[in-house]
């Protein structure tokens, strides 16, 4: 079983000869959070973005938008640094029974997912692999969505 | 499963395994499947209906071996967590659940509905009896 952080203290990743930083991924994105750039269909983050209008939780629709945005705006770093992003699929989303927002990324050897809750506490993450990539079973609270996202990004990034 | 369970051909959505408290008096939440205690179960599941006539799963079942859901229960990170019954219902000898406490976070709760994921096989209807044997036999 391969053990996974979920907290860590670095502030940036370098993988594949990229490296992003929590301060790259929030300066452009706090207050921009309900305007998102267009890109073309290779965007992963443009179907999950989808049901935002279905969103009743305004709390809930807030940090989908948030994450989304962050997760918008690494991918597009590594655009910049023309990482061949073509493997990457769509991320799901879907608006549950309680008003509760999973996302869901598949991958062939894992898979990436977070769970939007109307009390921010309460929304989380996780990743989870298959043998190939040695079991992972990680999982947290997405207190820092920044870090969390750069993380998983990079792990996709890494493994894809 | 119903069509919105499947995210893409043959990508299971975790919403596949909805844990509901329904009638439980315990602290366990419940997700209801059928033991297949013998080659009649996959046709058995096949055939079931909801009250209102409609195929109870129109797209297809998903096959978990038991091996797999030990593996989870002895996973040290869920311990506690997850678990299984057998427990007959009227008109159905193979029914059952598996078990996940009810106070579980939900993160944790993805973490092992991925893992049952990742361990089931989608037999889809329409998949003949012959294939269907033979993709069997591969997952196991």
């Amino acid at each position: 079983m391969t053990n996974f952080l979920q907290e860590t203290d670095s502030q940036s990743w370098s993988e594949r000869g990229l490296s992003f930083s929590s301060s790259d991924a929030t300066s452009d994105i706090e207050g921009q959070s309900d305007t998102f750039r267009l890109r073309g269909e290779s965007n992963p983050v443009k179907q999950a973005r989808k049901i935002i209008p279905q969103i009743e939780n305004a709390d809930v629709a807030k940090q989908v938008k948030r994450l989304l945005s962050f997760i918008d705006k690494i991918v597009n770093i590594a655009e910049q640094k023309e990482v061949d992003l073509s493997h990457i699929p769509s991320l799901h989303a879907h608006v549950e029974e309680d008003g509760s927002v999973l996302l869901e990324w598949v991958f062939p050897d894992f898979r990436i997912g977070f769970n939007i809750e109307s009390d921010p506490d309460y929304s989380g993450w996780h990743l989870v692999s298959n043998k190939k990539l040695g079991d992972i079973t990680a999982s947290g609270q997405l207190a820092n969505i920044a870090e969390i996202t750069i993380l998983l990004v990079d792990f996709i990034l890494s493994n894809i | 499963m119903n069509p919105s369970l499947l995210l893409e051909d043959d990508i299971l959505s975790l919403g596949a395994f909805d844990f509901r408290k329904g009638d439980r008096k315990d602290d366990w939440t419940e997700a209801s499947i059928n033991w297949m205690d013998d080659t009649y179960a996959i046709d058995f599941t096949f055939k079931q209906t909801k009250r209102s006539g409609e195929l109870k799963y129109g797209v297809g079942i998903a096959i978990i071996p038991r091996s797999e859901l030990d593996r989870i229960k002895k996973n040290y990170k869920f311990i506690g967590y997850f678990d299984y019954e057998r427990a007959k219902i009227e008109g159905n000898d193979y029914h059952g659940n598996l078990l996940l406490k009810d106070k579980i976070s939900k993160y944790k709760r993805d973490v092992i509905r991925n893992l049952l994921v990742f361990a089931a096989k989608i037999v889809k209807r329409g998949d003949n009896s012959k294939s269907r044997q033979q993709s069997l036999k591969r997952k196991s």
